[in-house]
């Protein structure tokens, strides 16, 4: 059996790897347009925060040629593949100039990512204005000399991304960042008001954050700089302008033969596999179901595309079998010195999909009495549905790195379909050395059972 | 665009020759029904077992009946209390090649023309004639097909496809449209935040706009309807704030947020599409008289309310609040909708769209009309929204009547005696008040009367008053024609 994959990134590397060790004969091809295997685009925010050095930019990156060669696929990198004849089951490529050729398949994967970032309305609007972007190692290397030479730098969009590249800026209060953000508060998908209202307290003094604001216009200054006016007229000057927004998926190639959803992904059933059944399709062109939330989401994220790419190469492998388990979207950041998780779905997002949920809200500062010294700050979040009393969601800001893992411990929870009593069915060790005092799982446990409604039997003595 | 434009000659015929059986009560006469619709005999024959047939198709609980009495013959249709004939006329429309295209294309958002010779078995030649046909009824909304794609302004697009399924697609398909529950969960969401209930029709409308803002919600935007000022009025009304803050959320899941003026549009819908849910006033509770931001239709409904109150010699201080808050989000959203959205759609036979009102109510909305346009920079205004707005200000200003300080006083006398008085006072009544502000009285010699009505001319001298109009018995529509002019008349002197 031939597969032949599409994109050499974390979504088509993934699922080579999978076919490979579950069937080392299975013939792998995978075609990959650039010399780059599995770059991490957060890689920017290493090098401005001097972790990574510009002449290293590889260290962005989590493969090498010889780990995918050894695992015995057939690796082309710098070529492109042009066109797919599906009725006859071959890929056109392109490796570099060369001439073009065909390669035949059983099975396609299409693992092309998302990188369309002139398909964005800002830049298709403003074709005179320089937008910078970052996803891959070339680009990044542009924005970040971009933003190491500029006073004040405009970031356009606070979600995961901005935050992430404004952070790098906290320890250089000499440059000036403005955040644009047209929801109501910054990375809203994720958290919370309250937690981010938290997050805000912390923010540097030369940072701005503009919410609720929609642009109509980005200009060029005479003196070099870049204008942006609000719709409601206000302008916000800086020297560069960052789009910290996810590009758009590469269905070039398929689009007119493949069924895709309305917000330009693939349409894929369950087990990834594409309106064409010899076409499956994973990583940053599809969207994945999450856990309490009734339709499958965007989540471009690399841990999403992996496991995308897995269950693509098993279903291609035994047949179509095994269902994208829904992801619990659990994720963490840090940002301005704070941690900040989260798991399941937000309470805001909960009323979207229906339910009537319990919000629990605790805040914890101390390990123990006589350690004073070990203080810190965790704000947790947890929800749960009020009647059937699963839990839905769980969030955390803290300055402490160990309380994060509460949010790997939610995560399983709620993949389990847990109810929020089971916090206190549930073993967690104690050591007055090594935990709080107070053992937050549990706590939240004994705070939920306010919300019980079920009467005892002495109830009605 | 009126939908039976997409029907070829014999299915309107059909269509038809049902409505004239309707209408003509229990039953008709085939030859009554011949020469009604100017047909043949053969022509007529053929056409009633096709309509059987289609009844029988779309399993309406309708059937055709025909019955000989008295050597004639007689042809009825006889049907259930619950059943919708507009499921009948649906049927015939869901056969319209030219009413597929545009499905395909609200489906599928393009498609090249070998997709639909094949889809929908038809010629290239036939393609062609049908997508020019389209495309002279899509000049009214400003639109067009070319290249497998409807152009135009997105606002338009969106609009148009909002009006082709809310008209032409029978009320539980709609409902199968739109039970994605994060649509539900989005109108349910839009109530909270706007701190207001909608009703199920409400509902339903604001549903299915989501879901055509949501079919396109990748779709670039070249050209955009909503000039700068617009947009910073509209940023500064807190409710936009709260509908973009929705609709961010409703698109969360989506690969591309899309662009803002998304949420622009949903907005525009809510503050210009709900004239029919009569609780909905929400956008007062967020303060301010006029319920909208917009200056610019707050001057023309302003300048309307003026120039009805005029002339109808009325105080707007002598308008009750519930009315004046009704009235004003009523004007606003009538005023917002020709403001954005260009025409509509209507499914009824234009025989059936008469415009009732009087000519002196005709008298002010033409120049109310035509106020509008200057205002708006419009030329014109297409002859489904005419009638749609024209409707909606006959009834403000007959509405407004019953506020007016200047009261027609009417005074009827009856020879024979009091009885027949007072059953013409209140026929007279039922037949007038909607249109003037009337009191109507059994005629007294010491009152003065603007209009005495009689039943004879001869003693009358000792009532006073300005005109006289003499009935031959009951009132008839020669009596309600002329009546109404002379009314007319009186207002015009009196205004
Ligand atoms: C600025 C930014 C920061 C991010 N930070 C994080 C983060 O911190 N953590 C996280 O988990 N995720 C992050 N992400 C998301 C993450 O980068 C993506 O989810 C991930 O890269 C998706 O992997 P993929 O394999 O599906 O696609 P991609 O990484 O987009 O790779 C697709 C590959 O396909 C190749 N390709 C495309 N078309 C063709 C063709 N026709 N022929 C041959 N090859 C082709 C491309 O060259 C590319 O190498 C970030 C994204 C952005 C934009």
């Amino acid at each position: 059996m031939k597969i032949l994959i599409i994109g050499g990134s974390h979504a088509g590397i993934a699922v080579a790897k999978k076919v490979k060790s579950l069937s080392p004969k299975t013939n792998v091809t995978l075609i990959e347009a650039t010399d780059h295997l599995g770059f991490i685009s957060d890689t920017i925010n290493l090098m401005l925060q001097g972790l990574i050095s510009k002449d290293n930019i590889a260290e962005g990156e989590v493969y090498t040629i010889d780990d995918i060669r050894a695992a015995g696929v057939d690796l082309h990198l710098n070529t492109t593949a042009l066109e797919i004849d599906y009725k006859n089951k071959k890929v056109l490529i392109q490796e570099s100039t060369h001439s073009t050729e065909e390669l035949a398949y059983d099975y396609l994967v299409l693992a092309m990512g998302s990188s369309s970032f002139e398909k964005l309305d800002a830049i298709k609007e403003h074709p005179n204005v320089n937008l910078l972007t970052y996803k891959y190692p070339d680009e990044t290397l542009k924005t970040y000399e971009a933003l190491q030479s500029s006073q004040s730098i405009m970031i356009i969009g606070a979600g995961l991304i901005g935050l992430e590249l404004a952070n790098s800026f906290t320890t250089r209060p000499s440059q000036t960042i403005n955040l644009i953000e047209r929801a109501d508060y910054p990375l809203f998908r994720y958290f919370d008001k309250e937690i981010v209202e938290i997050l805000m307290r912390h923010i540097p003094k030369n940072f701005h954050i503009y919410t609720n604001q929609n642009f109509y216009e980005l200009e060029n200054t005479t003196d070099d700089k870049i204008r942006l006016v609000t719709w409601d007229d206000q302008k916000i000057t800086a020297d560069t302008c960052v789009l910290a927004l996810n590009p758009k998926p590469n269905t070039h190639i398929v689009e007119d033969h493949l069924d895709l959803n309305p917000d330009g992904t693939i349409k894929v059933n369950q087990y990834m596999q594409t309106s064409d059944p010899a076409i499956f399709a994973c990583g940053d062109l599809v969207r994945i179901p999450v856990i309490h939330d009734n339709e499958n989401s965007y989540l471009p994220l690399i841990g999403n595309a992996r496991k995308t790419g897995y269950i693509a190469a098993y279903n291609i492998l035994y047949g179509t079998s095994k269902s994208y388990p829904p992801s619990q979207r659990t994720l963490a950041t840090k940002l301005f010195d704070h941690y900040l998780g989260s798991t399941g779905i937000t309470a805001t997002e909960a009323s979207f999909s229906g339910y009537d949920v319990v919000e629990i809200n605790k805040e914890y500062h101390t390990y123990a009495k006589y350690e004073q010294e070990r203080d810190f700050h965790l704000y947790l979040k947890v929800i749960f549905d009020r009647k059937s009393r699963e839990l839905l969601g769980a969030q955390v800001i803290t300055n402490d790195r160990v309380q994060l893992d509460l949010i790997n411990i939610f995560s399983v929870m709620i993949y389990h379909h847990d109810l929020i009593d089971q916090l206190l069915e549930v073993d967690t060790f104690f050591s007055p050395e090594i935990n709080p005092t107070r053992n937050t799982l549990i706590d939240i446990g004994i705070e939920s059972l306010k919300y019980h409604n079920q009467t005892t039997h002495h109830d009605d003595l | 665009m009126n939908l039976f434009q997409l029907l070829n000659k014999n299915t309107a015929l059909e269509i038809d020759i049902v409505k004239v059986i309707l209408a003509a009560g229990p039953r008709i006469s085939k030859s009554q029904l011949r020469k009604t619709l100017n047909i043949s005999n053969f022509t007529l024959t053929g056409a009633l077992t096709h309509i059987q047939s289609v009844f029988d198709e779309v399993k309406i609980n309708a059937t055709l009946e025909i019955e000989d009495v008295d050597s004639v013959t007689y042809v009825r249709v006889k049907k259930e209390p619950t059943t919708d004939i507009f499921d009948f006329y649906y049927a015939y429309l869901a056969d319209s090649l030219e009413y597929q295209i545009l499905r395909y294309l609200f489906h599928k958002q393009s498609f090249t023309r070998i997709q639909l010779i094949q889809t929908l078995s038809i010629s290239e030649g036939s393609l062609y004639r049908y997508l020019n046909h389209l495309n002279e009824l899509l000049h009214e909304f400003n639109l067009a097909i070319k290249n497998g794609r409807i152009v135009g302004e997105e606002l338009q697009i969106n609009y148009f496809y909002f009006e082709l399924i809310w008209n032409s697609v029978p009320t539980n398909e709609i409902h199968a449209l739109i039970t994605n529950d994060r649509i539900q969960h989005t109108v349910t969401a839009l109530e909270s935040s706007l701190d207001t209930t909608f009703n199920d029709h409400t509902k339903m409308r604001a549903a299915l706009w989501l879901l055509i803002l949501q079919k396109r919600s990748t779709i670039e935007l070249t050209t955009n309807s909503v000039s700068k000022q617009l947009l910073k009025e509209i940023t500064r009304d807190p409710l936009f704030n709260q509908v973009q803050t929705v609709y961010l959320r409703f698109t969360i899941g989506n690969a591309q947020a899309g662009s803002s003026f998304k949420s622009v549009y949903l907005y525009l819908f809510l503050i210009s599409m709900f004239i029919f849910d009569t609780n909905n006033h929400f956008i007062f509770k967020l303060g301010g008289t006029w319920p909208t931001p917009l200056s610019q239709i707050k001057h023309t409904a302003q300048w309307i309310v003026e120039f009805v109150t005029d002339n109808l010699n009325v105080d707007l201080d002598d308008f009750p609040e519930n009315f004046t808050l009704r009235w004003y989000s009523v004007l606003t959203q009538l005023l917002t909708q020709i403001y954005f959205f260009q025409s509509n759609i209507t499914f009824i036979s234009t025989d059936n769209q008469c415009i009732t009102q009087t000519k002196y109510t005709k008298s002010l909305i033409e120049p109310i009309i035509k106020k509008v346009l200057t205002d708006f920079s419009k030329p014109t205004i297409s002859d489904t929204m005419k009638i749609y707005g024209y409707s909606i200000l006959e009834s403000f200003i007959e509405s407004s009547h019953k506020y007016a300080k200047h009261h027609l006083r009417i005074g009827i006398f009856a020879r024979k005696d009091y009885f027949s008085a007072l059953y013409l006072v209140e026929q007279f009544a039922s037949e007038f008040s909607g249109s003037f502000n009337l009191d109507i009285e059994i005629a007294t010699p010491t009152q003065k009367y603007d209009l005495l009505v009689t039943d004879s001319p001869l003693s009358v001298s000792r009532y006073h008053f300005a005109k006289q109009y003499v009935l031959a018995g009951r009132l008839n529509a020669l009596d309600r024609e002329m009546l109404a002019t002379i009314l007319n008349n009186i207002m015009e002197s009196v205004n």
